[in-house]
């Protein structure tokens, strides 16, 4: 008698591997939101902490300290690892932040995203 | 030899764990989906949240001021603010027996005064509210709006009264905010919703110079503004 057919090993790790593909997209894409969403969630957070750092400057409450303080709470928005750094500079023709520039102030934060760098930039224009 | 085919006990097999592994992918697919929402959901409502607290700071500014007079605070703290909307620049004024009577402005004050709305005689030293209709009298003449005073309202015009270069007419607009806490809502002066699931709504003082809008949502998260006090020389 002919010994029965079982599955061939080749068939059982493509069966496997289509399988894992599946749940690898399935996992990646599901990082991949999630990832957009906390982004969008930390961009709106630095903005209101961005916007506070100006009212503060606006009020001349923006010292050394204020600084600090709201250096320490945008790395807890943006988690130690982001590399959060704030700071009140000064805009060059080309709306780069210069310290020596003559243009508009104007409150940055940089930080890092996934390795990309990010930048948000809030123009102070007193009244 | 006739090769050996599948036997029922394998189909049943076959398919019992076909089925099986679908149930798990849309299961897992499912549940995927569900956190997606939710990781979504929370950022558009931080994202809601941040905008509300930006359009607060916004309002916040100009509150508690007509022209350069500030406007008294309701009793109470919290967000009840008011203000003075549409400055009009008064051309000129009546005054009988030591009384502001009637005063001119342009005609195009008129839409911003409805019936109803108080109008408030704004200048650096005082401001008076009166009800438009009822005791400021409106009328058209050409291009300019005359204002009539009753004679009870009447400010006097002596000392404390108003400079007449300053005097300036506005409308009287107020905003109120309120978390209605069984609904967990936040609700203007209209009783129409501005934000849902919100827990509380406040300004605290947050160093000279500073107020804070604090904005905290049903699930505990919280969202923070400062906002610079603006004081308006006289």
């Amino acid at each position: 008698m002919r010994r029965p057919r079982g599955f061939l090993l080749l068939e059982t790790t493509l069966a496997a591997g289509v399988l894992a593909i599946g749940v690898s997209a399935l996992l990646l894409l599901q990082l991949d939101s999630r990832h957009r969403a906390y982004e969008t969630e930390r961009r709106a957070r630095l903005s209101l902490l961005a916007a506070s750092v100006a009212e503060a400057w606006l009020a001349g409450e923006a010292g050394a300290a204020r600084l600090a303080a709201a250096q320490r709470e945008g790395a807890a928005i943006a988690g130690r690892d982001a590399g959060v750094r704030l700071h009140i500079c000064r805009l060059d023709r080309d709306g780069a932040c210069q310290p020596d520039g003559a243009g508009p102030y104007a409150v940055e934060i940089d930080w890092r995203d996934r390795g990309e760098r990010r930048r948000l930039s809030l123009m102070l224009a007193p009244s | 030899m006739i090769p050996r085919g599948i036997t029922v006990l394998e189909s049943v097999l076959a398919m019992s764990l076909g089925l099986l592994l679908t149930w798990a992918g849309m299961r897992a697919y499912a549940l995927s989906q569900a956190s997606l929402r939710q990781a979504a959901e929370r950022a558009g409502r931080v994202q809601e949240a941040s905008q509300l607290l930006w359009r607060l700071a916004q309002e916040r500014r100009g509150a508690g001021f007509a022209g350069c007079a500030r406007l008294r605070s309701p009793p109470g703290q919290g967000l009840d603010w008011r203000y003075g909307v549409g400055a009009h620049p008064v051309r000129s004024v009546r005054v009988e027996y030591g009384r502001l009577a009637a005063l001119s402005v342009d005609a195009g004050a008129a839409d911003s005064l409805p019936p109803g709305s108080t109008a408030l005689i704004a200048s650096c030293t005082r401001v008076d509210a009166v009800v438009v209709g009822q005791e400021l009298l409106l009328t058209r003449r050409g291009g300019s709006l005359r204002l009539e005073l009753l004679p009870d309202v009447r400010p006097a015009q002596d000392e404390g009264g108003h400079p007449v270069t300053s005097l300036e007419l506005h409308r009287l607009e107020t905003r109120r905010y309120r978390v209605d806490a069984s609904r967990r809502d936040l609700l203007d002066q209209r009783g129409e919703r501005v934000l849902d699931r919100v827990a509380a709504l406040t300004l605290t003082p947050a160093g000279a110079g500073l107020d804070r809008l604090r904005l905290t949502l049903d699930d505990g998260m919280e969202l923070g503004l400062d906002v610079a006090r603006l004081v308006r020389a006289p």
